[in-house]
């Protein structure tokens, strides 16, 4: 049978019986869960700053090595309430990268903001120190950076420009866990800035069901998002300020801290990974690897670039792959700054977010998977004539 | 009188149900073989389509919390300017609307039923009222008829807080279906737990549409600019815990019955303390004890008697204290006058109750406070 016909986008049998995908699912201790789970059952306590949320906060502290750490539902809660605490009084606009998380934008804006999108330096694909530099103004609120799962942030140059002018610099940085700056310091992502995100997503390398935490240095901000976390409750549950129901639940809690113990043992599988895909990737000229080398190192993602001259594009590659089940996004495709009208074109960012593909990656995903991903981008190689015509754009 | 515990371990005041280990395990080893841990799993749609079916509506829109809940349906409704709202509840429901951009306009509430009625609310209403957000405090229907009908004639918007009232009725009907839409509360101290968890009610097709796309960022059809959209759905965890629950809730509702009785004759006869039926009539989860206070006649305050109870490990508490109106960010850019409000905040005070409090809990605690009004009440000091 001909590769063309062998396809599942033309009807043949997926390649992967279960889909696989991007994320990193991991479930390394079910029992500790599960014991976790009883001891608060046993306590009637499932919420509302429980003993194994106390833990948890206690335990993401020693990892960021920060003086504070606040669970919160998700991560989405902590960037508003941030941003909105943070915020420079007067000033409207939140700068961020286009390339990243679309839920950003809409963040800001429940925080009372509006985005103002930045291009990116093209090897880390973070905040650009120049672009943000020609857009600070009077009217900047705050920075809203993102460490990537290639690169961290230039977070020298980001701190040295926003405590010049006066803005606070708020990192979302569930990409860069358990990494460290070290540009001019050995810093743990977590500890800079004016504060700093993560998510327990359990897309993201700590599964926590959903939930999210931020670190900070400063005793103000910790204390106004443990109140703001849970309605503004000063003493006796009457709310000193504006708050809302941000409070991560005790299951969740369970979970995170059950995978948290784990984290370097999934760290090290994801980098086996990364390493399986290097191997079997490498005979093919026509697709290459982000250039991870200023990476906290994690490998959660698996960034794939398509050059230029190979024989599909980048979203040809999508469409067969997906049909195959092996369930691959486009990087930040579109980049953000497309929904909104009105932005000037950032060439980077537009460039970036053309030719990346996420493979599969995470606990799912072994070593088989990745040959057998390799396998058939060799028979696509192969057969890319006759494929290309299937596609209905003829020959290349 | 001792000043010792009466309890060995303190009493707390909330459902507090928890699940039967051998379900729980199961029901989680089932997440865990699927490796579908959130973002509309398969035990989400469950919830929706099992809380569709207990409330009578055609949707039910599970998220993260009841305020959630409250904050998106709020967006999604596109108000403007000010909305008519009681300070005699939990400030979620007041707090949700300055998350949705929108002007609380604090209205007093009948002392009777301790809601809002048609009446006060119409004094209220200017060019500048978009909606008004009844609460069921305690589970009872809050006037649903009549505000129905008022905004109607008036073309307002009608919402409900519904935090208190799953599986109760209002002359019969299940609450759920009241006004355009109703949020409820899955909270651990709730009859209904997700540990945390909420849902909207509604049986308007486009909401409901419009609340999916909201309550997360998944990929969806619906890409109108300016719609703020959250990640705000339940997890399969939370989804775990609410179906479990509601396996149980019959049961959990018979308990809550059977301790809502004990108080009611078991704190009858006292001079200056009223127990609130709340529930007379209608089908209600009897989720809460509420006791009103008369202090001139019981011969103390309900703080005092709040403090003595408490010594005694019966964690009894103000709910609610004080009026939302007298919080922040309200108080300090806000005159309200709501002289009911402000009264009942100091008279009503919530006994234990759920899983956790048996019988006998019950009949000493009734006994307790029979005791201390007996030694209060000056006709008995001779």
């Amino acid at each position: 049978m001909s590769t063309t016909t062998s396809l599942a986008l033309f009807g043949g049998q997926p390649l992967f019986a279960q889909p696989i995908a991007n994320e990193q699912l991991a479930n390394r201790d079910p029992e500790r869960f599960f014991a976790l789970a009883e001891d608060s059952f046993k306590r009637r306590r499932l919420t509302n700053q429980g003993p194994v949320v106390d833990e948890l906060e206690q335990r993401l502290c020693d990892l960021h090595g920060t003086r504070h750490c606040i669970a919160f539902a998700n991560a989405c809660f902590a960037i508003i309430l941030a941003l909105r605490e943070l915020a420079r009084p007067g000033a409207s606009r939140v700068i961020l990268p286009s390339l990243t998380f679309r839920g950003l934008p809409h963040l800001i804006r429940w925080a009372g903001l509006e985005p103002q999108f930045c291009d990116i330096d093209p090897l880390t694909h973070t905040l650009s120190p120049t672009c943000l530099a020609q857009l600070i103004d009077s009217n900047t609120a705050a920075v809203l950076a993102v460490d990537n799962v290639n690169g961290l942030c230039d977070i020298d140059a980001l701190e040295r420009l926003t405590l010049d002018a006066g803005i606070p610099l708020l990192l979302d940085a569930v990409y860069g866990i358990a990494g460290r700056y070290t540009t001019g310091g050995d810093d743990n992502v977590g500890s800079r800035g004016s504060a700093s995100v993560f998510s327990l997503n359990a897309s993201t390398l700590i599964n926590g069901f959903e939930g999210g935490y931020l670190t900070t240095n400063d005793d103000q901000l910790a204390a106004k998002m443990r109140r703001q976390r849970n309605f503004g409750f000063g003493q006796d549950a009457v709310s000193v300020e504006l708050g809302l129901n941000a409070k991560l639940n005790d299951l969740h809690a369970a979970m995170a801290l059950s995978n948290l113990e784990h984290l370097h043992a999934i760290i090290a599988d994801n980098q086996r990974r990364f390493a399986s895909y290097q191997q079997y990737f490498q005979d093919l000229a026509w697709v290459s690897f982000a250039d991870y080398s200023q990476s906290p190192g994690t490998f959660s993602q698996i960034l794939l670039k398509v050059e230029a001259d190979a024989p599909y594009s980048r979203d040809e590659l999508i469409r067969i792959l997906r049909a195959e089940n092996a369930l691959v996004q486009p990087y930040y495709s579109p980049p953000l700054h497309h929904q909104e009208p009105g932005t000037r074109a950032l060439p980077i960012t537009d460039s970036i977010s053309r030719h990346f593909i996420q493979m599969p990656a995470g606990d799912p995903v072994d070593e088989m998977d990745i040959r057998r991903l390799a396998q058939l981008f060799k028979r696509l190689e192969q057969d890319a004539a006759a494929i290309g015509e299937r596609l209905g754009r003829g020959p290349q | 009188m001792s000043d010792k515990p009466a309890f060995t371990a303190p009493l707390p005041v909330g459902q507090l149900n928890m699940p039967d280990p051998g379900e729980f395990r199961e029901m989680f080893e089932g997440i865990f073989a699927r490796r579908r841990y959130t973002h509309h799993g398969p035990l989400e749609l469950a919830v929706d389509e099992a809380l569709a079916g207990h409330f009578a509506v055609r949707h039910a829109i599970a998220v993260v919390n009841g305020t959630l809940a409250l904050m998106l349906l709020l967006r999604a409704m596109e108000l403007r300017g000010e909305v008519i709202v009681p300070s005699f509840t939990f400030p979620a429901t007041v707090q949700s609307l300055v998350w949705a951009g929108l002007r609380p306009v604090f209205c007093d509430v009948d002392p009777a039923t301790q809601m809002l009625d048609a009446k006060r609310v119409e004094a209220l209403i200017t060019a500048d009222t978009s909606a008004i957000l009844g609460v069921h405090i305690w589970g009872r229907g809050c006037d649903p008829h009549g505000l129905a009908r008022l905004a109607k004639d008036r073309s307002l918007q009608l919402l409900f807080d519904a935090a208190h009232a799953t599986s109760c009725t209002f002359e019969g009907q299940r609450i759920g279906g009241f006004g355009r839409a109703e949020i409820f509360s899955f909270h651990a101290t709730k009859i209904l737990s997700g540990a945390e968890g909420g849902c909207i009610t509604t049986n308007d097709d486009a909401l409901a549409s419009r609340l999916r796309t909201l309550r997360s960022f998944q990929a969806s059809d619906e890409h109108a600019a300016g719609i703020l959209r959250m990640n705000a759905g339940l997890s399969e965890a939370q989804a775990a815990m609410i179906l479990l629950g509601l396996r149980h809730l019959p049961r959990f509702i018979e308990e809550n019955r059977e301790r809502y009785e004990l108080y009611r004759q078991g704190l009858e006869g006292i001079n200056g303390l009223e127990f609130i039926d709340y529930a007379a009539g209608e089908q209600s989860n009897y989720q809460f004890a509420v006791v009103r206070i008369e202090p001139e006649i019981l011969g103390m305050s309900r703080d005092e008697l709040l403090e003595w109870l408490q010594a005694r490990n019966v964690l009894a508490r103000r709910y609610f204290h004080p009026g939302v109106h007298r919080t922040e960010p309200f108080a300090s850019d806000m005159a309200a006058r709501l002289s009911v409000t402000d009264e009942l905040c100091q008279v009503l005070l919530q006994l234990p109750t759920g899983q956790a409090i048996t019988h006998d809990h019950v009949r000493s605690i009734c006994a307790l406070i029979q005791s201390i009004s007996t030694e209060q009440q000056p006709t008995n000091t001779t």
